[in-house]
């Protein structure tokens, strides 16, 4: 068990700066996942932390203790990899005893903990099967079970699920969720997948291009981000992103998202104080497609739009809209009625709606809590 | 424009089969999803209809010609790999041009084509750039022309969007269904994911061990599996599954009691997670508590159970139930499906 932290943390390349100035401080027993597309820095982040990568600049510590220049084998660290470099010519059991027999521990011991390991990761039927023989979802299971088994400090994982089909995902993150409420280790998780970082981890550091963009809550991730970036990369689908004209009536503030001054919808409190404090006339309006509603009649909160494509998304229905030169998505319930072609009026749950700077990209907000 | 017809195909590999006397029609200008997990055969069909390889029995039709020992260039059909497979050493135009190149069509031709697929394909900007200088969309949308850009009578996709990020997957599906009902082709579309699978297609085709389980309209699909295999692949949360009446008291129990009169005998009862609800205080016969919780921004994960019978629930995100909490257990009727377990065919 130990805490990390990444104090300006630099990693570049030649004249490529694959990571930039990250400060990170990861708790002991702490869930963390690093999330972001391809090439935003994020397994870079992971190899410093390893020891696999040398840092450019910053240091890296853990417990409080340096480590940047402590050799990988020296910091305790286990990893699982997303190609998962299992023996195959061994068993799984003698995969499973591998790291413990390393550590010179005790033969009743390797045998107690690899039964117990085996038994949690449900494997305990094929215990003595050569590992050439096993499914791929079963491989990725030995592999994190070999990695768990040592109890290393830190728990490193590198996209571990992404070659698995959905459905096992889904019950491998709950299996993972359980490995760490028993081991209490701390973890490190890097993935592209949102579903993955946003079901598992206490906390998620979202980076893209070489930056850290907001670390946080998954919570707080979904429902306050930082900036449009984080707005539009967390949910699927994702949020939508308007532009939108902002003018003041009779001292009510509204926001013309489909260009026509006449049906812009009346913002609440809370929105019309952070635009009147911006002061700017065009915003950036954010709103996620589960938080749309649909009015029998129009009133100042909604918007006319036209029903352009309906997908059957399992048990949702994913609807899109078309005003003016402005389009958007929606997500209901499959139940509902909406065709191709009909016009309906379009409402939005405004307390979870956001406003952006279009410049900056930056969420507006009125104090911390906003 | 073609109409396929697989009539009893069937394939193995050194004794194992790979397809199972399977058979399905695919009708001029239909959109057909085949959606099955790994090893579920999708590719071996893929590679029989292309003509890569040949079948072990069976007949494949397209607008009633037989073209089960046909070549591959004899099907007219157009296909795009997952792997994309441009050339990188020539322009966007020229990757798209290659096909019609190779059958020497005059370059008035080819122009025109061209053109009359870059609006569809919003590429008219990136024509003269090579791959290297594309995004992973841009890459995407050439091999689609490329595929397109021949007067094939089908196209055939494998996994074609399956490398790309959530985001611009969500936005290639919307293009390659608008770009269907545009050209009103026939297209078949291979995934392992079904959302996808059902989102593009007005056909669903379930492949599982060789064999297609359901082939229906895709909400017909999800809303009436046919088989607890189906009930299984199709929909994400994934459907809880648990013997009724199982034991003779305990959670199943109860939850079999759920089941009312419909539950006949042995039977397997599946819970579709949407229609589970979990009441905060339950003291009821299916009180259990919640053992895991997963949140995921838009909407939770709920599990609760004992006994050795877990039931996951969706959630609001923001649910305020926490784990070990007592909940109360209901279904919405309609969200319970039942199954003979032997064969796993859906009771009526």
């Amino acid at each position: 068990m130990a805490s990390v932290t990444l104090e300006d943390t630099s990693k570049t390349f030649g004249d490529f700066t694959a990571v930039r100035n990250i400060n990170l401080a990861i708790n002991d027993a702490e869930f963390v996942a690093i999330l972001g597309p391809s090439g935003c820095g994020k397994s870079t982040t992971m190899n410093m932390i390893a020891g696999i990568e040398d840092v450019s600049g910053g240091t890296i510590r853990f417990d409080g203790a340096d480590v940047t220049n402590v050799p990988m084998q020296n910091r305790g660290v286990g990893f699982v990899f997303q190609n998962y470099a299992i023996f195959t010519h061994m068993s799984v059991r003698k995969n499973l005893a591998f790291g413990l027999e390393v550590q010179g521990v005790q033969q009743s011991e390797i045998n107690r903990r690899v039964e117990e390991m085996a038994e949690f990761m449900a494997l305990s039927h094929r215990i003595d099967a050569p590992s050439a023989s096993l499914s791929v979802n079963e491989l990725q299971k030995l592999a994190i079970g070999r990695s768990a088994i040592v109890e290393p400090s830190i728990f490193l994982l590198d996209e571990p699920l992404s070659n698995l089909d959905a459905a096992f995902r889904e019950r491998m993150r709950s299996d993972l969720r359980q490995l760490q409420r028993s081991l209490n280790q701390t973890m490190i998780y890097v993935t592209h997948d949102q579903i993955e970082a946003m079901g598992l981890a206490d906390r998620i550091a979202v980076m893209d291009q070489a930056t850290l963009q907001q670390f946080d809550t998954p919570e707080n991730i979904y429902s306050r981000p930082e900036n449009t970036f984080v707005a539009g990369f967390i949910g699927a689908p994702s949020m939508n992103l308007v532009r939108a004209r902002i003018a003041e009536r009779d001292g009510a503030m509204f926001a013309d998202l489909a260009g026509r001054e006449a049906d812009a919808v009346a913002l609440d409190d809370r929105l019309s104080s952070q635009a009147r404090t911006h002061g700017g006339a065009a915003l950036t309006f954010g709103f996620r497609p589960e938080h749309l509603r649909i009015s029998d009649q129009p009133d100042a909160g909604t918007l006319a739009a036209q029903v352009v494509l309906v997908e059957l998304v399992g048990r949702r229905k994913l609807v899109h809209f078309s005003t003016g030169q402005t389009r958007f998505v929606g997500s209901f319930d499959r139940t509902v009625s909406l065709r191709p072609g009909e016009a309906a009026n379009v409402s939005f749950d405004l307390g979870k709606c956001h406003l952006f700077d279009p410049n900056t990209g930056l969420r507006l907000q009125l104090g911390e809590d906003d | 424009m073609a109409e396929i017809q697989i009539l009893g195909v069937s394939k193995a590999y050194g004794g194992v089969p790979a397809l199972d006397d399977v058979t399905l029609t695919l009708k001029d200008g239909s959109f057909t999803s085949i959606f099955g997990p790994p090893g579920s055969g999708k590719s071996v069909l893929l590679r029989l209809l292309l003509g890569l390889e040949t079948v072990d029995a069976g007949q494949i039709l397209i607008d009633g010609v037989d073209v089960t020992r046909a070549l591959p260039s004899e099907r007219n059909l157009g296909m795009v790999f997952q792997n994309l497979a441009l050339f990188p050493q020539l322009t966007a135009y020229e990757n798209i041009a290659f096909p019609l190149r190779r059958r020497n069509t005059d370059q008035a031709e080819i122009d025109k084509r061209i053109d009359g697929l870059t609006g569809v394909l919003n590429i008219g900007h990136i024509l003269s750039k090579k791959p290297a200088a594309l995004s992973g969309g841009e890459r995407q949308r050439v091999a689609i022309g490329r595929a397109l850009v021949r007067d094939a009578g089908a196209y055939l996709m494998d996994e074609p969007i399956a490398a790309l990020d959530a985001r611009l997957r969500d936005d290639m599906r919307l293009e390659l269904k608008r770009l269907q009902s545009e050209l009103g082709k026939t297209f078949i579309y291979v995934t392992h994911d079904c959302d996808e699978a059902m989102a593009v297609a007005d056909q669903l085709a379930i492949l599982n061990e060789g064999r297609f389980e359901q082939v229906g309209r895709p909400e017909d699909v999800y809303g009436d599996p046919a088989t607890l295999a189906v009930a299984e692949l199709v929909g994400a949360p994934r459907i809880s599954v648990l013997p009724a009446f199982g034991d003779s008291d305990g959670m199943k129990f109860a939850l079999g009691r759920l089941a009312g009169e419909k539950a006949k005998g042995e039977c397997l009862m599946a819970l579709r997670p949407e229609a589970v609800r979990l009441t905060p205080g339950g003291k009821g016969p299916c009180s259990a508590p919640v053992t895991d919780i997963e949140r995921l921004g838009a909407f939770a994960i709920v599990t609760a159970g004992r006994d050795g019978a877990q039931v996951r629930a969706i959630t609001e995100g923001d649910s305020p139930l926490q784990l070990g909490a007592e909940v109360e257990i209901t279904v919405d009727p309609g969200g319970m499906l039942l199954f003979d377990p032997a064969t796993g065919v859906r009771h009526a």
